[in-house]
């Protein structure tokens, strides 16, 4: 791999798992939501 | 559910984006050329972990004076958001040193120094889960989170302090960075752009965190409910 794909790796790894963090947060918080809306 | 978007979020995605455009744009470096790109992410991702384990710090030792549930919810969420951030630097840092130094990860007083905080905070993480008691849990894991930042100096300084194979501190050195003009200003929108994403995440995470303790609390007067209504007198049944 030439040093433009170990570039793209790095920044797909870290924009990817931001997007994957941002999510999994967004997905929580809703999930928080409902079940205290259901009690 | 109404859906709307802070400010906040949207700083974080707009300067987000600037910083990838400008990692993408600026010359190459000349002793690494290209590679020295990923410094671009592995920098910030490095301070960040930095960064949120001092608010860790702030947060507990804010609890442990005041006593309040909300010094509590910052320094965990911090802590999460510094784990995501040292799992990110790592990860980085792998994919910079594979073909540089030709090894996915070598035994080196800076990397073995951050995987170990890495695999302290999430100690924090998994304490926190063990314990029920909304007050043991604060209590505790605040102490766990004062003792715990010792760790930032020694991952820090450890390639100055210790022979090793990872460069010197790119950022928070003593004297002038050594880095070149468009190198230096595409570094410092990365690093500011993180943090904006970084006080995003941790806002988020609070949020998150403040739902969790309602839920708990309602979850609390649910079972103590439960138990005054139904709980069954037996000892007749036994005295017979």
């Amino acid at each position: 791999m030439d040093d433009w794909g170990w570039v793209i790796a790095a920044m797909a790894a870290t924009y990817g798992s931001l997007a994957a963090y941002w999510w999994s947060l967004a997905r929580r918080t809703e999930a928080a939501q409902r079940r205290l809306e259901g009690l | 559910m109404k859906r709307t978007t802070h400010p906040l979020d949207i700083a974080a995605a707009g300067t987000l984006l600037a910083a990838l455009v400008t990692a993408l744009v600026v010359p190459p470096e000349v002793t690494q050329g290209d590679l020295a790109r990923i410094i671009f992410v592995h920098v910030p991702a490095a301070w960040l972990a930095y960064l949120a384990f001092i608010v860790t710090l702030v947060g507990s030792v804010a609890y442990l004076v005041r006593r309040n549930r909300r010094w509590d919810r910052v320094a965990a969420s911090s802590a999460e958001v510094g784990v995501y951030f040292t799992g990110l630097a790592l990860v980085t840092g792998s994919i910079w040193g594979k073909p540089t130094w030709g090894v996915w990860w070598t035994w080196d007083a800076r990397l073995v120094l951050t995987a170990v905080m890495f695999f302290v905070y999430l100690g924090y993480l998994a304490l926190r889960r063990g314990i029920t008691d909304p007050s043991a849990r604060a209590r505790r894991s605040a102490w766990f989170g004062v003792l715990a930042v010792v760790q930032i100096p020694l991952v820090h300084f450890s390639v100055v302090w210790w022979r090793t194979l990872h460069q010197p501190p790119t950022i928070l050195r003593p004297g002038p960075m050594q880095m070149d003009a468009a190198f230096r200003g595409g570094l410092v929108m990365a690093v500011v752009a993180f943090t904006v994403v970084y006080a995003a995440l941790l806002r988020r995470r609070i949020r998150l965190a403040r739902l969790e303790d309602a839920l708990e609390e309602r979850l609390g007067d649910v079972d103590v409910a439960g138990a005054d209504v139904a709980a069954p007198d037996l000892t007749e049944a036994f005295d017979g």
